[in-house]
């Protein structure tokens, strides 16, 4: 079967204009999948929505770019900005270099892949319920605040052409989920309340499955990444229950 | 929330404020309409060497009674109203003056180099005007600069104050979403102090300690905003204490005490002592910000990067903005190097020194290398 492709030319347009027009192709019959040509710093794209579509983005997208959505699937070839995937519950946001602060915050499910290096913040408030398990790959590394107040889900991260797999203080104030990285590439100081570990069978499981979502989405060879079976990972999460328990108890 | 960009031609060639009004404007959203604004850098080609003040009045009265006090410390060689369109989405302007001025010479006890005493001056003219209480506000008090700005969306501004008039080697601009006082046209942004811009994006908890810091020194706050103790640190820092930008910057957003123990331990010192010695000047919360100054501008994250700045240069551009969506808006040339500046570290971007600009530095030990622009 013939895909149906919707080209939209996002140039000059605001980002109300730009959603609508989204909007009303998602819902006209049969489309399968939507180009943005000439992206260019609009807010909120494909925010809130719940149809399964291939959403290609062309241009550097603006802030919250798949906010609240359930189904699409995106795909960026640019940069982007703050807060990707900010309360995302499903689909895939699949970046093709660097995001900006933010990325995945409190995200509820499905997947975004960041080929480069994140921003601060990345995973914050993420959050997980029973089936619906959040997931964040990324290739290179994050900066400070990995996975702050995390709270579920899973944050994967290859190290690739990176020293150092995260910044500082990762897992601030994390009572739930789990971050993984390289062993040789965890940063020398981790906050109270948080533990790292080698990673268990179960575990290395979930990093390989990454490894496969990550060069899918990418459209690159599982090669490409560092191998579970070579590779020594750790897994970081929190120290007990509730961690925190006695942090404003006197 | 608030946006901020700045542009710098790298060989000081000028450009139009259509440019940056055209980047403003793309950071709309980041704004609310309750204050925009504008610092060009080399806009006055024609009086380069007076000393420009552009000074909002609530009243003639306040006109004045300001000029008494310009004519008492200065020969004023121009004044006019600064060139405004008049426009019914912008609502009651201040009037609005442009003053060209000369320092008359300097009594001989005071300390320092010639640049470093009317730098003195003018910062005590500024403070004394904006605090008299008479209902008169300095906008700008650079030498060959000017700073526009008001109560309006960014393009509104920029049509307002005919930015396409003026040309620039550099420009900053500040889209204003005011949290915690009101807007009013002296507290929008860019900030101006001397040669010295401030746009900001933030909000300081650590004001009331900066703040009184600062009055120890003589500094008055009067524009009812906390980005304007912040253009008063880096003014007190580095014309009063004479420290590079660099280590300026530091002395704002140092980094936090487990992260000092680990360092080598030459610069543990230094940022002990740093972090000692500037207590006060430690700036905390939410900031990104954007300082102009003659020979360059410098963008400057917080300390645990609460707010977004992306940072690229081009062939002869270098940008610092919010958003990387603002700079590719503006960018005439292929972007290279984006960088996304890590919490508290400075991005500094100067005019490359032209050939006549290049004299030999004599060293400590006398001997003499190629030399660079200060």
């Amino acid at each position: 079967m013939k895909i149906k492709n919707t080209l939209i030319n996002a140039r000059g347009a605001d980002y109300k204009t730009l959603n609508e027009k989204i909007r009303a192709a998602v819902t006209a019959n049969g489309t399968a999948r939507i180009t943005l040509d000439g992206v260019n710093g609009q807010r909120f794209i494909a925010a809130g929505l719940e149809r399964h579509v291939a959403i290609v983005v062309n241009g550097v997208p603006g802030n919250d770019i798949g906010a609240f959505m359930n189904g699409p699937e995106i795909f960026i070839r640019a940069n982007a900005q703050d807060a990707v995937g900010n309360t995302m519950s499903g689909g895939l946001l699949a970046v093709a270099g660097h995001v900006s602060d933010a990325a995945g915050y409190s995200m509820r499910g499905g997947l975004i892949v960041i080929r480069d290096t994140a921003g601060y913040r990345t995973g914050i408030h993420m959050k997980e319920y029973r089936s619906s398990v959040p997931t964040i790959i990324i290739g290179r590394a994050a900066r400070d605040f990995l996975g702050e107040y995390m709270a579920g889900g899973r944050i994967i991260i290859f190290g690739i052409g990176s020293k150092i797999a995260c910044g500082n203080y990762p897992g601030t104030g994390m009572h739930g989920g789990a971050i993984y990285m390289p062993s040789d590439k965890l940063p020398s100081r981790l906050p109270d309340g948080i533990t790292s570990a080698n990673v268990t069978t179960a575990d290395t499981a979930v990093i390989e499955s990454a490894a496969q979502d990550f060069a899918r989405a990418l459209g690159i060879t599982r090669k490409e990444l560092p191998s579970t079976k070579k590779t020594s990972f750790s897994v970081i999460r929190a120290a007990s229950n509730r961690p925190y328990g006695s942090l404003y108890a006197y | 929330m608030c946006g901020i960009i700045g542009i710098i031609n790298l060989d000081r060639r000028r450009f139009s404020g259509e440019l940056i009004a055209k980047g403003l404007s793309h950071l709309k959203d980041r704004g609310n309409g309750l204050g925009s604004g504008y610092a060009g850098y080399g806009i006055y080609p024609d009086n380069p060497d007076d000393w420009c003040f552009h000074i909002f009045f609530t009243s003639e009265d306040a006109r004045l009674k300001t000029e008494q006090r310009l004519d008492a410390a200065f020969k004023v060689t121009k004044k006019e109203p600064l060139p405004v369109k008049p426009m019914t989405s912008v609502k009651r302007p201040p009037l609005i003056w442009r003053y060209f001025l000369k320092i008359p010479a300097i009594r001989p006890t005071s300390t320092g180099s010639a640049e470093e005493r009317e730098k003195k001056y003018i910062f005590a003219l500024v403070m004394e005007i904006n605090s008299s209480g008479e209902g008169a506000f300095v906008a700008s008090s650079g030498k060959n600069m000017g700073i526009f700005k008001g109560v309006g969306f960014p393009d509104e501004m920029a049509e307002f104050y005919r930015l396409d008039e003026y040309r620039a080697t550099a420009w900053t601009a500040h889209n204003r979403f005011p949290t915690n006082t009101p807007g009013w046209w002296g507290g929008a942004h860019p900030f101006g102090l001397a040669e010295l811009s401030l746009v900001h994006n933030g909000e300081i908890s650590s004001f009331g300690i900066n703040k009184r810091y600062l009055e120890s020194f003589g500094y008055h706050l009067a524009l009812q905003t906390d980005s304007e103790a912040i253009l008063y640190l880096f003014d007190f820092l580095t014309r009063i204490h004479r420290l590079p930008l660099e280590i300026a910057a530091v002395a704002l957003t140092p980094p936090h005490w487990e992260i000092i123990d680990c360092l080598p331990p030459d610069e543990k010192k230094l940022y002990t002592a740093l972090r000692m010695i500037y207590a006060s000047c430690l700036i905390n919360g939410p900031s990104a910000l954007v300082l102009g100054f003659d020979s360059g501008m410098m963008g400057l994250n917080d300390r645990i990067k609460l707010r977004p700045l992306v940072a690229a240069e081009s062939k002869s551009f270098a940008y610092i903005s919010s958003e990387e969506s603002g700079i590719v808006a503006v960018a005439r040339e292929k972007l290279k190097k984006i960088r996304h500046p890590a919490a508290g570290e400075p991005v500094i971007f100067k005019y490359r020194p032209t050939k006549n600009q290049i004299k030999p530095v004599t060293n400590r030990d006398g001997s003499k290398t190629g030399g660079h622009q200060s």
